[in-house]
């Protein structure tokens, strides 16, 4: 990078404090124009100074500089930082000014891309920063930071060493043909059979990823009347709810999020939502109900006590009858004419007594949530997210391509290709690439002579 | 003062190659030899071509080159590796009398049209104004040129070391290019060091062939030239034995005494090619190592012992020669020997192998830090293509890697710089089942032709039999047997390649043996051609892409200060030109792209 950039790290808008950050190699000498430091400027030490308006020729606040050398930075390049009040005017004045002295305002996530570029942190792990950063509940935080501590990149790097090893013996045989090395293709669809399945357990933790950083999808369903929205309410007012426009919903359904001993549940309140409808508008409207039950992660199924299960109960039933779903009895303090007999009929599910009316038994029920929807602490703490998913698909197709090839005794140059596609896939998750790693592996191994 | 166009030091596969080039394309050229016995020597193994290298030898035939054709003249033994193996990865090889290449070539040489022979040691470069002007010899005689292409492969400051030995040398007992060196070096290249070396010739008629096995050529030779008319033949036989535990003892017990194990070589050298020290030391549990006997040609005896390569002393090649069975009472003829040379560090080259740093010189061959005949060939028919180009005021031509082994290599070159000797493999492409023999006149003669390094008689037989190829293909893809597309069928192998040619018309059958690979390959690999041509017709576009004449590239923002300064002064016409410009990055390049789609929606708008 030939170039020095700079920006606020902290967001904009007041606060105590704020914070400019300048990466690259004129980081310091720019800093210098604008910091008067109080003391000498040593690395990874901070230094008490005032900021300089070196246009002005005044001074306009003081604060600390934190000098950080290259490698040992962030990006891995030279770096300042530079804490000031938190006035934004403050702030964007330091940027003015560096800017003014050559450096360039960076663009979004270029520190984090930097810091990529220069092999501080592979792609996993700087999205993982990203996704930290948005991150919607305290087990988000954590299970992003321990993708950033490098939790998938080890298990990619694992498989990708696996393809890797079949490659250089594919390689081996197809280079030096005369080396008289012969592979048994028979092994190499073995080990690709077990790669393949490490393939798919990953892919398996994509819902888990985005559960615990976007949210827990549920869709609260009912027949009209049964109190979906009271509980809805209800729910919102139990736990913090962030209130917030969230991307995707439509107008028709309200969604909310709740987030239970820090995982996040995003609720949907299907109101309007007719099993039997009646005209084209409820058509839709079901239409959609049926997408967003489909997509979801569990369905809470709330039943009025005080009135029999009924045609539209059992429908309703029927519709959700695949999904993981929290049976809830409302209105508990009317009188209660169903029985957990009659629930069970409707299908498997734990059961939950409120009345959503007298804010009764919600605890009850937010527990029984979690304990059904967020899992354990002791499965590991990797997810993959929907780039990632994507690119182990490919490596997945790539891999049985190869596994048919060998079976159909195809040669090697052509499973070669599967393979070279697999560990393509695989780099593209945390951005490298190999031929020379083939190459120099097939010699460490190898003994080459001709 | 002798006045020319275009010199080229150095009379190896590189710069003959280069000189050959030049010359063709109508520049008065010189091409300067230490010694005009020495043309188009084989320092090394006596052969052309293998996995890889026989693709790329096929490249430089199909562009014009000379290297194929007259491998195939001088050819004694003839072998196409991975036969059992895809059509891609398909690659003849042939073992050279290495007397009647030397020999051919020079007389070859001698009757190019516009090209001149000289006998001269070369001393320095003669620059003038930051551009190659000519060169110095050591007999004070200056050369006036226009450009200059480097190709002194090991002579650059070349150092043989046996045993305990060592004394400055191109080739054993050939002086070596210190002064050129010191040169290059002073003028401000970054000057690496490199090893190499090579094992000990034995008198045919000392062998006890009956402990070695035969390894015969094959039945239907296939040549490394698409010119070749004559019948391949072929005449001597190689063989292979085994090195044994007796061997590996006393290599380990004088282990001290190796010039690589001593300490006293710094260069590195290829991994590939290991010396039989290296082998024993880094693969210690191997209990024998492959040995093969290869004649060094026709009229001679001398026999050169591959895989024996070795920097001992002389005394101790010998005792472990004896230990080897078939080798008990061998006569050496020549010792092996290891040689450090100078190298430039390739990154501060251009793909056209101009260097950056002065005008209108050009390097080719192991000074860029290859290794191999095949590699520095291909290099100096690129740099003698260029130089001209350049002359001419042409845009420079070239190759890209999804196109050419050629590509690859430069490109591997220019890009990642080397800590080795480079040496071309198939894996390096990453479209290897489209980088195949049968079609590498598909691929570059039209270019050659456009050169003018095709001749009409090579051009008119070259589009006849790529129409045939290409018809045959199209007619296949069409064809069903009981409903189910010929193709398919071919390529889960339900039926033979021999049923596929069966339902081409007469007209169309192959008549040669890479018409008939061509077809196969075609066959079997289409998915994957037709996924690498939708990438290469990408790559292409994009690479075509015009820089609007306007364009201000300081209103481009990530870009940085130096690079908007250098498109400013340079001008690039597309996005082709802008990448060949040094410290491009790939994410400024694409914001460059970025930049110039918007610009033309734009105006499309307005």
């Amino acid at each position: 990078m030939d170039d020095t950039i700079v920006a606020p790290s902290t967001p904009q808008g007041k606060g105590a404090i704020a914070m400019v950050r300048l990466s690259g190699d004129q980081a310091l000498s720019i800093a210098k124009r604008l910091f008067k430091p109080a003391g000498k400027i040593l690395p990874r030490k901070a230094t008490y100074g005032k900021l300089y308006d070196f246009e002005e020729g005044s001074f306009f606040d003081e604060g600390i500089l934190i000098y950080y050398k290259a490698p040992n930075s962030y990006t891995g390049e030279e770096m300042v930082e530079i804490t000031c009040h938190g006035n934004p005017i403050v702030a964007w004045r330091i940027v003015e000014l560096a800017i003014k002295s050559g450096a360039r305002q960076a663009n979004p996530g270029e520190f984090t891309y930097r810091a990529f570029l220069n092999g501080k942190m592979d792609l996993p792990r700087a999205e993982a920063v990203e996704e930290l950063v948005e991150a919607q509940s305290y087990r988000g935080v954590k299970l992003s930071f321990s993708q950033l501590e490098g939790g998938l990149s080890k298990r990619i790097e694992t498989l990708r060493e696996e393809l890797l090893n079949l490659a250089i013996l594919l390689e081996t045989e197809i280079e030096f043909p005369e080396e008289g090395i012969s592979i048994d293709l028979k092994e190499v669809e073995k080990a690709l059979k077990n790669t393949k399945e490490k393939i798919n357990s990953l892919i398996a933790l994509f819902d888990r990823g985005r559960q615990f950083l976007e949210g827990i999808k549920l869709v609260l369903v009912g027949k009209p009347n049964v109190g979906k929205s009271s509980l809805f309410n209800a729910l919102l007012e139990e736990e913090r709810a962030i209130v917030t426009e969230i991307p995707g919903t439509t107008r028709d359904f309200l969604r909310e999020r709740i987030i239970v001993k820090g995982v996040p549940f995003l609720i949907t309140d299907t109101a309007g939502m007719n099993p039997r409808p009646s005209d084209e508008i409820e058509k839709e409207g079901m239409r959609r109900a049926l997408k967003l039950i489909e997509e979801a992660d569990g369905v809470l199924f709330l039943l009025d006590a005080s009135s029999p299960i009924d045609e539209s109960d059992r429908a309703l039933a029927e519709i959700v009858s695949n999904k993981r779903k929290v049976f809830v009895l409302n209105k508990i303090d009317l009188k209660k004419v169903i029985s957990e007999e009659d629930i069970k009929k409707l299908g498997n599910g734990h059961i939950i007594k409120i009345s959503a009316k007298k804010r009764e038994n919600l605890e009850e029920l937010t527990e029984t949530l979690w304990k059904c929807f967020s899992g354990t602490s002791t499965q590991e703490e990797i997810y993959v997210n929907s780039r990632q998913k994507a690119f182990l698909e490919g490596a997945l197709s790539h891999i049985e391509k190869a596994s048919e090839m060998i079976r159909n005794h195809e040669t090697e140059e052509i499973v070669a290709e599967e393979i070279r596609g697999a560990i393509k896939s695989l780099e593209e998750i945390l951005g490298k690439i190999s031929s020379e790693e083939i190459l120099k592996n097939i010699f460490s191994r190898f003994c080459i002579g001709k | 003062m002798i006045d020319v166009d275009i010199v080229v030091v150095g009379a190896g596969h590189a710069g003959i190659e280069a000189a050959h080039a030049a010359a063709r394309l109508g520049f008065q050229t010189m091409l300067l030899t230490i010694h005009l016995e020495t043309i188009a020597q084989m320092s090394c193994n006596p052969s052309i071509g293998g996995t890889a290298k026989g693709q790329l030898v096929r490249e430089i035939d199909a562009l014009g080159g000379i290297m194929g054709w007259m491998g195939d003249k001088c050819g004694i033994h003839f072998r196409l590796l991975n036969v059992k193996k895809g059509p891609a990865v398909q690659s003849p090889r042939a073992q050279e009398d290495k007397a009647c290449y030397r020999l051919h070539m020079k007389h070859y040489l001698e009757t190019v049209k516009n090209l001149i022979i000289y006998q001269g040691i070369a001393t320095g470069i003669i620059v003038k104004e930051g551009k190659a002007a000519g060169v110095e010899l050591l007999d004070g005689t200056k050369i006036k040129s226009k450009a200059v292409i480097l190709t002194p492969g090991t002579f650059l400051n070349g150092l043989i070391h046996i045993g305990e030995r060592n004394y400055p040398a191109g080739r054993a007992n050939e002086p070596a290019s210190i002064e050129l060196a010191e040169n290059l070096k002073n003028l401000g290249f970054q000057i690496g060091r490199l090893k190499t070396g090579t094992p000990m010739r034995i008198h045919a008629d000392s062998i006890d062939y009956s402990k070695f096995e035969v390894q015969k050529g094959d039945k239907d030779p296939v040549p490394l030239s698409f010119r070749t008319k004559h019948l391949l033949e072929n005449k001597i036989v190689c063989y292979l034995g085994y090195t044994n535990e007796n061997v590996h003892k006393i290599i380990r017990e004088n282990l001290h005494r190796s010039a690589l194990y001593s300490g006293r070589i710094i260069g590195i050298g290829p991994r590939y090619c290991p010396s039989i020290e290296d082998k024993i030391v880094k693969f210690p549990h191997h209990k024998r190592h492959h040995i093969f006997l290869e004649p060094e040609g026709i009229d001679t005896k001398e026999v050169y012992a591959n895989g024996l390569s070795s920097s001992l002393p002389y005394e101790v090649q010998e005792e472990m020669m004896r230990k080897i069975p078939g080798l008990e009472n061998a006569v050496m003829m020549r010792p092996g020997y290891a040689i450090e040379y100078d190298f430039v560090q390739p990154t501060q080259l251009y793909h056209t192998l101009e260097t950056k740093l002065i005008e209108n010189l050009y390097l080719a061959g192991q000074i860029n830090g290859t290794s191999g005949y095949e590699e520095a060939a291909g290099q100096g028919i690129i740099a003698g293509i260029n130089s001209a180009l350049k002359l001419k005021g042409k845009p420079p031509f070239v190759l890209r890697r999804e196109e050419s082994y050629i590509g690859v290599m430069i490109d591997d070159l220019i890009t990642q710089g080397v800590d080795e000797p480079y040496r071309l493999f198939t894996s390096r492409a990453e479209h290897r089942l489209y980088l195949r023999i049968d079609n590498a006149d598909i691929r570059l003669t039209p270019y050659g032709r456009k050169f003018g390094l095709v001749d009409d008689e090579q051009y008119a037989e070259f589009l006849k039999s790529k129409e045939r190829r290409e018809k045959a293909r199209e007619y296949i893809f069409i064809q069903k047997i009981e409903g189910k597309p010929a193709q398919n069928l071919f390529s889960t192998g339900k039926i033979s390649l021999q049923e596929v040619i069966a339902l081409l018309p007469g007209e169309l059958k192959p008549s040669t043996n890479d018409e008939k690979r061509f077809l196969e390959a075609e066959l079997r690999y289409k998915g994957y051609l037709e996924k690498e041509r939708r990438i290469a017709e990408r790559i292409k576009k994009e690479e075509s892409l015009k820089i609007p004449e306007n364009i201000d590239f300081y209103s481009i923002e990530g870009l940085s200060n130096e690079l908007k300064e250098k498109l400013t002064k340079y001008r690039p016409k597309t996005i082709g030109e802008a990448r060949r410009i040094s410290g491009m990055t790939p994410a400024a390049l694409s914001l460059l792209i970025a930049r110039i789609r918007g610009w033309k929606k734009n105006s499309e708008k307005s």
